[in-house]
């Protein structure tokens, strides 16, 4: 090299080391070796080549640009990975034949840069017109060993630098930190076997100060209650390290001796200590007690009301099921007994022998509609029991409704009276879809619309109550129903209505059959829609029913009257 | 459901049932007539109800009520369908002028 190069190099390096000395120097290195092509690499910590300085054909590249970083040692192709590789200058003037992409070229020659007996990076030129020389090697060499210095301390530097901003930030973050622990509302702490740390929150929540609380164990200052529990939990979490566990809520004792409830999250190191953060939850635990006893109360008060509810269902339950209802000859649906519906369905015979049947429809629902069933089954047992003509009992059992019931309650009803003969029906219909008779003998249909207001709304003397007589036969079915049949939707929404009650009552079937064809024909036409619960349907077979025993015992007697006075007139299918 | 009460003259109220008149009707059917001049006529207009139950039949009682009280008239207009079938059934129109 020439004393002129030495020099400039000297004077680039003098004094302060700034960014483009490297830069300079390399541009000298090629001019001194005549070589269009030059790097100087830096071997990082991993001892992987990085480029910092390339100059191809006079233009300098900044080492963003540059691709080739991270190659490792056996991927050091040609004169420049031998030269790392072997630790001296190494010359090649043959032309590359493998190693990555962007280097080839026809000559080149390499030098490692040691300093103190450490490589810290590679001065590398290439494509010199002539054949690099023994004298050339040497130059490099030289060149290589003066940067070699400058980049020691430039790297060192630089690994300063970055050590001392890594520093800074940890003391940095170490303040926030601090000053997070000490702002903080929520109790923090931080533990071996005693408190090492305690943050304002923690000390003021317990009421101690800094002092009083280092040292002690978390247990020390917790309920003797809960102790175990919390050792238990420490001990988890020491047992499985650097993992946040759940919450665990203790009592813990104040100064004063006052209790608060703390609830603690926490994770251990690998040493043992702890780092947990509380949250006071005091208030919080009362409110909770405090909904426990309201919600235990109104459980009570359920419960209560369930109980009373269930007595108030026996008893109506029980008023309906005096009578006859479950005789042969009557097929009926009533809503659930013991659940509140406005709905009666009724049977009695009379000591005559005379069977009666009502079915009732209260306005309303739940026990306002439910309570009005049971004066109904009252006086109606009542009435039947006492002989009461039937026009007078409808007349006895619609007064007894207007003085009781309050206004906009009322009660659609439909009465049925079967002679004791079995061969006349008395029909009264006072607010319910039509009472149908179908004839066995041509599956004829009649309806016995309604021809009064309901019960409950007009003196009955106002109301002219003069039931409709009709003849039957044996085999005859008469059908009672409450608008929940006629009401009843489908999943559109369509009403079942009468006619198609009419319809499936046209159909040929065996006396008594109907009902079941009804029920099937409904329930067909409800599919999945919901069902309600207040459907009333009552079905009376002539000529398959029988009275109790008493109205049995008087029917024989009537009979034996009439047969003494020579009558031609069979009772007999009234007690079959 | 849904009402709409429109006060015709000072001795007139005018109150129409749009939708099902059932249950769900019966707080804003009685705001509908509380309130009312004492000795008013009202109208109930079925024109646009689709349904009716007895809970609306009842109602309708103690709007009867409270304006026989008052010295009032109560009629319902535009009934048809099952609106009117309810009414038949109950035979209503031995309370209530009641007109198709």
């Amino acid at each position: 090299m020439s004393t002129s190069g030495i020099e400039e190099l000297e004077a680039i390096f003098e004094g302060a080391i700034e960014e483009r000395s490297f830069e300079r120097a390399l541009a000298l290195v090629m001019r001194e070796l005549d070589s269009p092509r030059g790097l100087i690499g830096q071997l990082d910590e991993f001892g992987e080549l990085m480029v910092m300085y390339e100059i191809v054909g006079g233009v300098a590249r900044a080492p963003a640009e540059l691709g080739l970083l991270g190659f490792e040692a056996s991927e050091w192709q040609g004169a420049w990975g031998e030269a790392l590789r072997e630790q001296r200058v190494a010359l090649n003037n043959r032309p590359q034949t493998a190693g990555p992409a962007r280097f080839h070229c026809q000559r080149e020659l390499a030098a490692p840069m040691r300093f103190n007996g450490a490589t810290v990076g590679l001065l590398y030129v290439a494509d010199s017109p002539r054949e690099y020389t023994r004298e050339a090697q040497h130059s490099i060499a030289v060149l290589a060993r003066n940067l070699a210095a400058v980049l020691a301390y430039t790297l060192t530097q630089k690994r300063f630098q970055r050590q001392l901003s890594a520093a800074e930030e940890m003391a940095t973050a170490a303040a926030e930190g601090e000053r997070f622990f000490m702002m903080s509302r929520d109790p923090m702490v931080i533990t071996d076997a005693g408190v090492r740390r305690a943050n304002a929150a923690f000390t003021s929540l317990l009421g101690l100060l800094p002092q009083e609380v280092r040292g002690k164990s978390l247990a020390d200052l917790t309920h003797p209650k809960d102790r175990d529990m919390l050792e238990r939990e420490l001990h988890q979490m020491r047992t499985e390290p650097n993992r946040e566990h759940p919450p665990v809520a203790v009592e813990m004792l104040t100064k004063d001796g006052e209790h608060r409830r703390v609830e603690w999250v926490g994770a251990a190191t690998e040493e043992g200590r702890i780092y947990a953060v509380g949250r006071d939850i005091t208030a919080l635990s009362w409110a909770m007690e405090d909904l426990a006893i309201t919600n235990a109360e109104l459980q009570r008060l359920h419960a209560e009301a369930r109980a009373e509810e269930q007595l108030a269902g026996r008893l109506i339950a029980h008023v309906r099921k005096q009578g006859c209802l479950d005789s042969p000859g009557i097929q009926y649906v009533a809503s659930p007994l013991g659940f509140f519906n406005g709905d009666a369905t009724l049977a009695a015979s009379t000591p005559d022998g005379e069977l009666r049947w009502l079915l009732g429809d209260f306005t309303g629902h739940g026990l306002a509609a439910a309570i009005g069933t049971v004066p109904l089954a009252g006086a109606f047992h009542m009435c039947c029991r006492e002989n009461v003509p039937f026009a007078r009992m409808i007349s006895v059992i619609n007064d007894m409704l207007k003085g009781l019931l309050p206004p906009g309650l009322f009660c659609a009803a439909g009465f049925l009276s079967l002679s004791p003969a079995s061969d006349e029906l008395q029909v009264w219909n006072c607010g319910l879809p039509p009472i149908l008779l179908r004839r066995c003998a041509d599956t004829a249909v009649q309806g016995f619309q309604s021809q009064s207001l309901p019960l409950g709304l007009m003196a009955s003397d106002e109301l002219g109550i003069a039931p409709t007589r009709v003849s039957v036969q044996h085999g005859d079915d008469v059908f009672l129903f409450s608008d929940g049949l006629t009401e009843a939707t489908n999943a559109d929404g369509q009403l079942f209505g009468v006619d198609r009650v009419q319809g499936t009552l046209q159909q040929r079937h065996a006396p008594g059959e109907g009902f079941g064809a009804l029920m099937r024909t409904l329930a067909e036409f409800r599919g999945g829609a919901q069902v309600k619960d207040d459907l009333s349907v009552v079905c009376v077979t002539i000529g398959q029913t029988r009275t109790s025993s008493r109205g049995a015992a008087a029917a024989a007697r009537a009979e034996d009257r009439r047969t003494s006075q020579g009558s031609a007139r069979s009772a007999e299918s009234s007690q079959r | 459901m849904a009402l709409e009460t429109v006060r015709q003259s000072d001795t007139c109220t005018v109150i129409k049932v749009v939708g099902r008149f059932d249950f769900s009707c019966h707080a804003s059917f009685r705001e509908a007539y509380t309130g009312a001049p004492s000795g008013s006529e009202f109208v109930v207009d079925m024109g646009e109800a689709s349904y009716m139950d007895s809970a609306a039949l009842g109602m309708l009682l103690l709007l009867r009520e409270h304006v026989q009280q008052q010295g009032g008239r109560v009629s319902i207009t535009n009934c048809r369908g099952q609106t009117y079938d309810v009414l038949q059934i109950a035979n209503f129109h031995r309370l209530f002028k009641i007109a198709q």
